[in-house]
């Protein structure tokens, strides 16, 4: 009990380090200006929406395997977090690409990835929320999950193929530019992954067991 | 190969509904020559015992062991060996008893026997039938092909989920006679809750609400 | 007693030809129903006509000409390949194919099905396709290689998808949700192969392309066979 206040209070104070850091200790980038802070927040965001697409494919598969009802809580979960994630990630680098290039939409490789990302999240909930049988919603949410995740390298590959003949010149992406080599810019970047990591994995938890208590009302043993 | 079906056996069977139990700890075993009757008022889960006995659907706890005197192993084997008749289990309605046939025949990987065919149809009066759509049939007929498609391929056990409905008098006594015949060769268990199907059965499983 | 067929041949054929059984009976249900193929064609020829009437000969660009057939081709590949189990589902015969065939059988003998259903509605709207936007140089070998290799992905990922689907409610709606974003790799690389089909002099000259849309078709296939069987079982 006392370790999860100390996690949280050294969470909180390392998010507030990285909010210091992004905007007071890293310079500012040559080319973007200031614009390019959000960096630190963006891609850490994006980075935590593949990672709860990766949990969530792998709880999906042992759910298959076992049939444990406390893996499907855990897909659910990830996912849930992912899809919020998945939306914050477009939405920041909506803003990034707005102050960058002129548009909130470029049709940009990575702009269009992290849509696909979040259709299938919101495909995946819209399935579990249209099957009444729980035993089936498990079932087939965990077969969606894993088909979506296979076919996901797919897109990947095709998507800078298809759409860098399209746009050249939006390939000056966000890994474009200097800015990593700067030294402080790349502390305060791996201070900000590492702490939305810990905050992503704060959130599972505390999800994962919220779920469960429900689900233990509802009957389930979990 | 003859992998025909000589033992079924359940043991510690439990089903859930979500979290809700809808029956447990059902152990028992079937052989050849012996009738069953699962036994029980509406909604104490006689289809769904009768279901996973027959594979179709799998326990949520406990073990079901399908032997064979020749052979034993995973279900899948013995699967094609089993007839089932149940209100859910239906034919297609758009092809004729033929095609259906074929098709179920085909499927299981059987090779059909016209003249043990021409026999069952002629015994239960739809001969004439056989080339029209099922989807034409009253219900009494769609419930006797049903059972002439369980047949078909001399099963080692049939499972019959209230066999009766949708059946006049002399449908019933088509269906007790055929039973009566083939009872001692074959594993028979019916779901049921009616007292004269289940005189048809030897031993009885009760499945209280 | 019922003997097991003595075709003196090795599984494998005792195999297809279970897989056969259940072909021949969606092609003989079908044929006596036709729901599937009336509905899909009469959606095809509507869209094609819609799209047609609205741009007539106007449009020139390659590109465009060949995102529109993709867009009439994939609409109705969610209209038609939804239906392979929720027919099944409703009439209660999805328990007699669970009694009768193994998951592997029935997956195989739906996904020939949508296929052949595919095909025959490529096969009957490209044409009029080509001929309504005055389409002129069309490389037929490339053309025909993506067309079938995109069924080919199509057909398997929308066979699952279907079986997914038949136990949900609301499979109208939920089936395009599904579908979309799995099917966008197939979709983004056959209109662009399509259009260099219909531009390019020489198109097999880089077939990068075909060999993406083949792989799809084989990890698709197995995949889904392999996810299918926990579809399924219930």
């Amino acid at each position: 009990m006392k370790l999860a206040y100390i996690g949280l209070l050294i969470s909180f104070l390392w998010m507030a380090g990285v909010l210091a850091g992004a905007f007071y200790f890293s310079p500012s980038a040559e080319i973007l200006g200031e614009t390019s802070r959000i960096i630190y927040f963006h891609v850490p965001v994006a980075w935590i929406c593949v990672l709860a697409f990766c949990m969530s494919f792998w709880f999906s598969i042992s759910y298959l395997r076992t049939r444990r009802a406390e893996l499907d809580v855990n897909a659910e979960v990830t996912a849930r977090l992912g899809l919020w994630f998945c939306i914050l990630a477009t939405i920041t680098g909506a803003v990034f690409a707005k102050s960058a290039w002129g548009m909130y939409w470029n049709w940009d490789p990575r702009e269009v990835s992290i849509t696909v990302i979040l259709l299938v999240y919101m495909a995946y909930f819209g399935l579990r929320s249209s099957v009444p049988d729980p035993e089936r919603r498990m079932k087939l949410s965990a077969v969606y999950s894993i088909m979506a995740f296979v076919l996901m390298p797919f897109l990947i590959f095709v998507v800078p193929w298809i759409y860098s003949s399209l746009h050249p010149d939006t390939i000056i992406n966000v890994q474009g530019e200097n800015k990593l080599l700067d030294g402080r810019m790349r502390m305060v970047f791996f201070f900000s992954l590492a702490g939305f990591t810990f905050v992503y994995l704060w959130m599972y938890r505390i999800s994962a067991r919220i779920e469960k208590l429900v689900r233990r009302k509802e009957g389930w043993n979990v | 190969m003859n992998s025909r079906l000589d033992k079924i056996s359940l043991e510690a069977v439990e089903k859930r509904y979500g979290p809700h139990l809808i029956f447990s700890g059902v152990s028992f075993e079937v052989g050849k020559g012996d009738s069953v009757c699962f036994w029980g008022p509406n909604g104490s889960g006689k289809s769904t015992l009768l279901k996973i006995t027959a594979g179709l659907i799998s326990a949520s706890a406990g073990k079901v062991k399908y032997a064979s005197r020749t052979k034993t192993g995973p279900p899948a084997m013995y699967k094609n060996t089993i007839g089932v008749v149940a209100p859910d289990v239906l034919m297609y309605e758009e092809l004729t008893p033929e095609e259906n046939l074929e098709f179920t025949m085909n499927a299981r990987g059987f090779k059909r026997d016209s003249e043990y065919e021409a026999s069952l149809f002629a015994r239960f009066d739809l001969e004439d039938a056989r080339h029209e759509q099922v989807g034409n049939f009253s219900s009494g007929m769609k419930q006797k092909f049903h059972i002439i498609s369980a047949l078909a391929h001399k099963p080692s056990a049939l499972l019959f989920d209230e066999p009766s409905s949708y059946m006049d008098l002399s449908g019933r006594e088509q269906i007790s006679r055929i039973i009566n015949e083939m009872k001692s060769e074959i594993i028979l268990i019916i779901a049921t809750n009616d007292p004269e199907e289940k005189d048809w059965c030897n031993e009885y499983v009760e499945l209280c609400n | 007693m019922i003997q097991k067929r003595k075709t003196g041949a090795t599984n494998t054929l005792n195999y297809a030809i279970k897989i056969l059984a259940v072909i021949k009976k969606d092609v003989q249900a079908e044929y006596r129903a036709r729901y599937a193929v009336n509905s899909v064609l009469l959606f095809c020829v509507t869209s094609l006509a819609v799209v047609s009437f609205s741009l007539g000969g106007t449009v020139k660009d390659p590109g465009i000409q060949a995102s529109l057939l993709w867009v009439i081709l994939f609409f109705s590949a969610m209209m038609g390949l939804s239906r392979a189990f929720i027919k099944e589902q409703d009439r209660g015969t999805m328990n007699t194919l669970r009694l009768v065939c193994e998951p592997g059988q029935v997956f195989i003998g739906k996904m020939m099905m949508n296929f052949i259903l595919l095909v025959v509605v490529m096969l009957i709207v490209t044409p009029l396709f080509i001929v309504l936007m005055n389409i002129q140089n069309i490389h037929v070998g490339y053309f025909a290689s993506v067309m079938v290799l995109s069924a080919a992905g199509l057909s398997a990922v929308c066979t699952l998808l279907s079986a997914v689907v038949a136990q949900a409610r609301a499979r109208g709606t939920l089936f395009p949700v599904l579908a979309f974003p799995v099917l966008i790799p197939v979709f983004m690389v056959a209109v662009k192969a399509t259009e260099k089909a219909i531009s390019e002099p020489s198109p097999w000259a880089n077939s990068q392309m075909l060999v993406f849309l083949g792989c799809y078709a084989v990890v698709s296939v197995i995949g889904g066979s392999y996810l299918f069987e926990y579809v399924f079982t219930e």
